[in-house]
């Protein structure tokens, strides 16, 4: 993932996070397990990788260590 | 004298149309409550951006201030609280969280103590006039039956933080020696005439769910009132309360009622055919409308979903528990006090069935607020 791709998904993230606080979100920021985002928030999440990465995630990848921050996203999802 | 009215949420659903509708109604000036880690201090591009507003004289109406409801004097330098206070003579706290997750220590921070601070501000005005508090029909939690526009018994508990944060911030409005009024709001589920949602709350979550195919059942009964209403009705009759100096220090319900309202049952039938009709991809795949089904099953359906390993099916249902159980206490909302104050407030209320259509679409048309 280049760093130009990484500032998209932290805007994509600071805009959910913004809908609900003014937090300020960093590539290391626990998004869920400090409250950034809802447990409804992984649909948002989950759509917009799949839209980055075209095809379905797995049962597999479904699991919480996946999403904890945008540097985990990125290194689980885009980087190849 | 003219009227200065402080209002903090001003970036809220109803906190945005409530400044507009008070620049175009009123002379008034405003000074709204921005929070410090927000949008900056260019106030003409807020004030566009925002609010939509570019007539000059709107914006020398409008002053920007920037400060935090969780932090005393409202996070205000103490010589800029001097200043306002010489000069706000109403105040309206629109600014809350409205999560229902949050654990109710942080609930509290900001629906409380966040209250308690802008109360501080009333009690420090000059010349205070009204404090309009805007808060949730749902202060009600678990009672069920009629419930009347006065302070509440909370003997009967609560099914989230958010009801009972706001519960206890209302407490906090009618001890207040000033004149305050509560707005007790239902749930506000979109625009009436364009369907458009500003904020996705429960209702949209529960139709998110049901559009992802995970809504195996709701719990409640098939004749419970889902009380709904929309955003720009709910802004109207809030600023006509404001405005109207005879209403001014009682508590009122902003509801729709049963005769504007669907059943559950009709809910659900309304969101499958709503989805299947502007989402036919969603109507190929063929899920089923969910039943409805007593607490008890449901709460047996939650824990087997708590257990999922796919957070998908873990996160999403989890998140039912924090809205869904509210069905299982059916209630309607009294209106005296709202009804003697607007005569033609429910006359000119649309019924759910003339707008919920057109919300549907909007959730369908940006993914649920995501594009």
């Amino acid at each position: 993932m280049t760093k130009q791709e990484t500032k998209k998904t932290l805007v994509f993230i600071q805009k959910l996070v913004n809908k609900r606080s003014p937090a300020i979100i960093t590539p290391n920021t626990l998004l869920f397990e400090d409250g950034h985002l809802d447990s409804m928030n992984i649909l948002d999440v989950v759509g917009y990788i799949e839209e980055k990465i075209q095809r379905k995630l797995t049962d597999e990848e479904l699991v919480m260590k996946n999403f904890q921050s945008v540097s985990t996203i990125e290194r689980t999802f885009f980087q190849t | 004298m003219i009227d200065t009215y402080f209002i903090t949420g001003a970036t809220g659903t109803l906190g945005k149309r409530i400044v507009v509708q008070l620049l175009e109604h009123t002379e008034s000036n405003l000074i709204l409550l921005l929070h410090k880690q927000g949008r900056g201090t260019n106030s003409d591009k807020l004030l566009r951006d925002l609010f939509g507003i570019n007539n000059s004289s709107y914006v020398n109406r409008v002053k920007l201030v920037q400060g935090d409801i969780t932090q005393p004097r409202l996070g205000l330098e103490t010589e800029l609280y001097k200043d306002i206070s010489a000069c706000i003579t109403h105040i309206i706290h629109s600014a809350a969280s409205t999560r229902f997750d949050l654990s109710l220590e942080k609930a509290r921070l900001i629906n409380v103590e966040g209250t308690k601070n802008t109360l501080g501000l009333f009690e420090h005005l000059k010349s205070p006039t009204h404090f309009a508090f805007l808060s949730t029909a749902y202060v009600a939690g678990k009672n069920t039956g009629t419930i009347m526009e006065q302070p509440l018994s909370s003997a009967a508990g609560f099914v989230n933080t958010y009801e009972q944060s706001k519960y206890e911030a209302e407490q906090c409005v009618q001890k207040s020696e000033g004149v305050t009024s509560i707005y007790r709001l239902s749930t506000i589920i979109g625009d009436s005439t364009t369907g458009a949602v500003d904020h996705f709350t429960a209702p949209h979550q529960a139709l998110r769910i049901m559009h992802i195919g995970l809504a195996a059942m709701v719990p409640g009964t098939p004749d419970y009132v889902v009380d709904l209403i929309p955003s720009d009705y709910a802004s109207r009759a809030i600023i006509n309360l404001l405005i109207k100096p005879l209403t001014f220090g009682n508590t009122y319900h902003i509801t729709a009622g049963a005769d504007r309202s669907f059943t559950l049952q009709e809910l659900l039938e309304q969101s499958f055919k709503s989805l299947t009709r502007f989402d036919p991809e969603w109507a190929r795949k063929g899920y089923p409308s969910p039943p409805i089904v007593s607490q008890q099953t449901f709460d047996l359906f939650l824990s087997s979903a708590e257990d999922a390993g796919n957070i998908l099916v873990h996160n999403v249902l989890g998140a039912m528990k924090h809205f869904a159980h509210q069905l299982t206490f059916p209630k309607e909302f009294d209106r005296t006090n709202i009804d003697a104050a607007l005569p033609s407030y429910h006359i000119d209320l649309p019924h759910i069935s003339t707008y919920y259509p057109d919300v549907v679409k909007y959730c369908v048309s940006t993914k649920f607020g995501r594009t």
